[in-house]
Formats: C-alpha cells, structure tokens, sequence
C-alpha cells in the first residue's frame, strides 16, 4: 500500500485536526464549516507528505490539542497570530506553528473539491499538445 | 553496501534545466552519463491532479522549507524535470547590468552578454517560446496593463515555453504548476532531457545521494532510493545539478565545508511578495494564462524590483490572505473578484547555508535594509496600479516566498572569495563540478532559468574541450 493511502493519524491526532479546524474555518452563509466539508479525508494523505521531523512534532501537537480542551487550540491559533509581536526568541517558533497548523488546516479543507466549487475555482485542462 | 559496476564518464545530480542541458550536450559527444534525481518520474498522465498532491510529491518538505526564523518560505521543487515541472516557463535573457554586476563580483571575463550570446541562442534551440497574445489575455493581465499605462509604467509579454496551449478550448495554465497535463510546456521531460534520454543517458528517479567521495581516478557517490536501499555509483566526474540548496547541502554532507570555506555562503532568492486587489467585478485571475506580462521599466529595474501578474490556487492563496476564522473565510469568498500582483526583488543581503547535527540544511537568510526598501517601492507601484483601475480594497501578504534559490557555491576567479572556478569545477577538487543556479554570485534581478541553460551548455561545452572523448573502462 502506497505510504499516502496508510492511516497515519490515531483518532487524538484527527481530534486536534478537527479543533483546529472548527477555529480556522467555521463556515460562513456560503462556505461549509471544516467539520461539515470532506477535508478531513485527505489528512493521513497530507500527513504522510511531511517530513519525519515535522511528523513528529505536528504529530505530537496534534495529539495534545485533540486530548486537550478545544479553547487550548483556540488560544493557540489566537498566539500565532501574534507571532511577529513577539521578541525574536519566541517569534520564529510562532512563525513556524503557523505555518505548520494553519497550513495544515488550510491544505485539507481548499483542496476539497466541493469547498472549491463554491468558491468558483472550477479550472480546465484538456487534450494533449501537437509537438 | 552494493557498488554499481559501471564506471560512467559523468553522475550528474538532479533532472531539472541544468542537469538536463549538461546531459544533453555530454551524451551527445559520447559520454556516458548516469542521472540520478531524488523525485519520482512523473508525466501528464501521472502529474497530481490536486494541492494535496502537488505540494506534497513534487516539492521537498512536504510542500515548502522555511529559512532560519520562518519569516521567508521556499519552494523548492523535487520531481524528475525540477523546476521546469512547477514553473511558468518563463525565458528571459540577463541585460549587460546583470552580467556587468557578475563580472565585477567574480573577476572573469566571460561574463558578458556577448560571450553568452551563443549560449543563448543553443538554449533558445530547444524549446519552442511564445509571448501571450492579447487576444489570450485574462482580466488580471488586462488590469495590469491598465495600470501601467495610468501610470506611466512601462510592461511587455512574458516570453514562455510552451506550445498549442489550445486555451480557447478552456484550458487553465494554472493547472500546469502541478505539471502540464498537455504537455504543452517545455518542461525537460517533453524536451531536452527526452532528447538526452534518446541518445542514451541513463536516469535513476527516486535516489536521494548523499555523499560524494574521491578516490584515486574515479569519484563515487553514495545515496538511498525511497524504499531504503542504499547504492553507490562510481563515474569519472560528477555534474552537481541539485540547485542552491541541493548541492550546497551535499558537498556539507560530504565533507566540503572545511575544504572550501566559501560554501554556504551567498544565498539569494529574489524574494517576493504577492499582492491582492479587491474588485466589484469579477477578474478571474486564475483563467487562462495566468502568467502573461512582466514589468519593463528602467526605473523599475534601477529600483531592484520587477512586478509580474500571477495568481495562485486555492491553498496557496489561503496562506498568503489575512486573518483567522470567519472573517478569513469571508475573504476567500472574493476569490473570482481578485486581482493579482507580485513583486520580486534584486534581494542585495546574501544569506548563508550550514548543516545542522541533524543534518538539515540551516538557511539564514533575511532581507536587508537595501531589500525592504526595494520591496517597499514596489509594493508603492502596484499601489498605484490597483488605484487607478478600481480596485476596492488591496492586500499585501505579509511572507515573503524564494522561488530563484541562487547560490552557495558562488563561482569567481578567486579561490578564497569563491566555490567553483571559471572552469566549473570545485575549487582543488577538479572532478566535482556545477553549473546551476547554485554558482549565481549574486541575485540578477531577472528570470534564471534561461540563464542556468545557456551557462550549463558553456561548462559542458568546456569539459567536453578539455578531453575530445573520455576513456572510460572498469565495465
């Protein structure tokens, strides 16, 4: 089995991917919320593309954010918002949850092909060049 | 460990524009070349056909690397045919400033836009490079146009390589960042690694090398495929075509660091900013080609900085909007009614690269004062131009993204000031040598790619001279 198609994430670990996605994409009038959308479908497919380090770390943290209560990762996104507020010593760290939750968050739910529909990102490619 | 049998007469590393022009010109004079690439070999049956995919397979770390504080993402594209899989295929030749600027930097002679004139048009052979037709235009181009000419600015066509785009039936360049599902760009799996390939280069996808090591009249170089196994090969050269980061992180990895002190250092990468104007009406930036006119002002240009027009898909563009929850989602809705503009800056304040105990390559790199100004003026143009044409609101994202990822093994006539020598060999370790955007001494300003080919024709050219046909036994 392809390493993409294997589970990668234990429930905890989706849990926290839910969390954070109730925070980052709540759904709007037009917009589906995360939980409500398909995007936790491609999370192991996500997962299994990040390097053994940063599957380890995001995994961990995943893990705690889906054992902890959900203000926790609320509070969390609520911090790396902030990040460039902070001195130097703490601001890269916040850069780098950012990049790494939001990212995260953000890769599974605009590449469900539903959530890109109703955003009107509908794009063609079709046939094959005459070389 | 197993020890491949064959002594080839060159290893290249890497598939993309460098490895694959260096292999083209070497196999066509008899050499025998082995390629070895880390990605996967990929085609338009088989590229991803989503974001998930395509970040995930055809780039390294999973999608994006960061540099020292996370301030800086870089794109760094890991799939047989590099960068020409995930570029617009854009073919700029470098002016005499750029070449002048090269020449004071490294002391050698050759760079000049005569000498590389030649070059360029070898290169320019290969491909089959078209400008956009206005008839092709999308509204984001239109509006770009618009607004340079309310403002006085001055913009033309990109130059790209491609063929039968065939937009009129609907197709959406956009879709070829995950590679060209027509094959209508000219990537180097369509052109010249294809043509490389047929006259008898052999490629091994899926091996990342890992160390280099000399022996008395052969080089081997070692590395593991994806599922674990380990190989070394052995060649009489090796061709270092991994980029700035790749080959920078396996000469550290090698050993090199304390051989050739300049490694590591000078790193740039044009470092860019996208911009988002809000409009009434909808723009549908992503329609089309995208990617269709350039800056091509002389102000501009003394300024440090090019606009471009461009878009990106819907994960891309999620990073690059403000805020959090709803509100963000909000703006995402405005996707069909954005229009979009980059800036890229001629970055002056070189970072530099070292290998962690982890092995992991630490890239210190941060825009200087020189840089933020450069960003600021162009970020004051594109201003401009979204007030002159009615945009409603505008964005500026805050990260700034490297797409050119130059130097590390800066080339120069000097051994103590530079990495790699006129000749395109390692300084005192002549049968490493290199020929890609790893040896930039310094950021152009301007599009590398056509660049990074013709200087890749001009080294192998100059091997190929040094010895009319290499013997190579050991079979």
């Amino acid at each position: 089995m392809p390493e993409a198609n294997k589970p990668q994430l234990n429930k905890w670990q989706l849990r926290g991917i839910s969390k954070l996605g109730a925070v980052l994409c709540p759904g709007t009038a037009k917009l589906p919320s995360f939980s409500s959308s398909k995007a936790l479908a491609g999370a192991d497919r996500c997962f299994s593309y990040l390097t053994k380090e940063d599957q380890e770390g995001l995994g961990m943290l995943l893990y705690w954010l889906g054992v902890l209560p959900g203000f926790v990762a609320r509070f969390l996104l609520r911090l790396v918002d902030t990040a460039n507020r902070w001195p130097r010593f703490i601001s890269p760290l916040l850069r780098l949850l950012q990049f790494g939750l939001k990212g995260f968050v953000y890769s599974l739910y605009y590449s469900d092909a539903e959530v890109r529909k109703l955003l009107g990102y509908v794009t063609s490619m079709q046939g094959v060049a005459k070389l | 460990m197993p020890l491949e049998p064959t002594l080839f007469d060159a290893l290249i590393i890497g598939s993309g524009v460098s490895g694959s022009f260096v292999a083209k010109e070497l196999v066509s004079h008899g050499w025998r070349c082995l390629m070895l690439e880390a990605g996967e070999w990929l085609d338009r049956d088989s590229y991803p056909t989503d974001e998930i995919d395509g970040n995930g397979r055809l780039y390294w770390g999973g999608g994006i690397e960061l540099n020292h504080d996370a301030s800086m993402g870089l794109l760094r594209p890991k799939v047989v045919g590099g960068g020409s899989i995930v570029n617009q295929a854009l073919m700029d030749r470098f002016d005499v400033e750029a070449f002048a600027s090269w020449q004071a930097q490294t002391g050698i002679a050759d760079f000049q836009l005569e000498t590389f004139l030649p070059f360029y048009e070898r290169a320019e052979k290969e491909l089959n490079l078209e400008e956009i037709p206005r008839s092709a235009w999308n509204r984001n181009a239109h509006i770009f146009q618009n607004g340079f000419d309310a403002n006085g600015f001055r913009c033309k066509p990109l130059r790209r390589g491609q063929k039968d785009c065939a937009w009129e039936q609907g197709n959406d360049c956009i879709e070829c960042l995950n590679g060209c599902r027509r094959d209508s760009k000219q990537s180097m799996p369509v052109t010249v690694l294809k043509r490389a390939l047929g006259k008898g280069l052999k490629l091994i996808p899926t091996f990342e090398a890992d160390l280099i090591e000399e022996k008395a009249d052969e080089v081997w170089v070692s590395g593991n495929f994806t599922d674990g196994r380990r190989e070394t090969f052995r060649s009489r050269h090796i061709i270092l075509a991994a980029g700035a980061l790749g080959n920078t992180r396996l000469l550290f990895q090698s050993g090199y660091g304390d051989k050739v002190p300049e490694l590591g250092k000078g790193f740039f990468n044009h470092p860019q900013l996208m911009t988002f104007g809000r409009y009434d009406e909808v723009v549908d930036s992503f329609r089309g080609p995208f990617q269709a006119l350039k800056s091509d002002d002389p102000n501009f240009r003394r300024a440090g900085f090019k606009l471009e027009n461009v878009f990106a898909p819907p994960v891309g563009l999620s990073m690059l909007c403000p805020y959090t929850g709803r509100r963000h989602q909000e703006w995402m809705e405005n996707l069909r009614n954005l229009a979009c503009i980059e800036v890229a800056i001629r970055d002056s304040s070189p970072g530099k690269m070292r290998l962690e105990k982890s092995g992991k390559l630490f890239i210190e790199k941060s825009l200087g004062t020189d840089d933020h100004e450069r960003m600021r003026a162009g970020v004051e143009a594109i201003r401009k131009i979204y007030a002159s044409t009615g945009a409603k609101e505008v964005w500026v994202g805050e990260t700034a993204i490297g797409l050119h990822l130059m130097g590390g093994c800066a080339i120069g006539a000097n051994p103590n000031k530079s990495v790699v020598g006129p000749d395109f060999k390692l300084h005192g370790f002549p049968r490493i040598r290199m020929a890609d955007s790893s040896i930039f001494p310094n950021a152009p300003g301007i599009n590398p790619s056509l660049t990074i080919m013709a200087m890749s024709i001009k080294a192998a050219s100059q091997w190929i001279k040094e010895e009319e046909k290499p013997s190579a036994g050991g079979q």
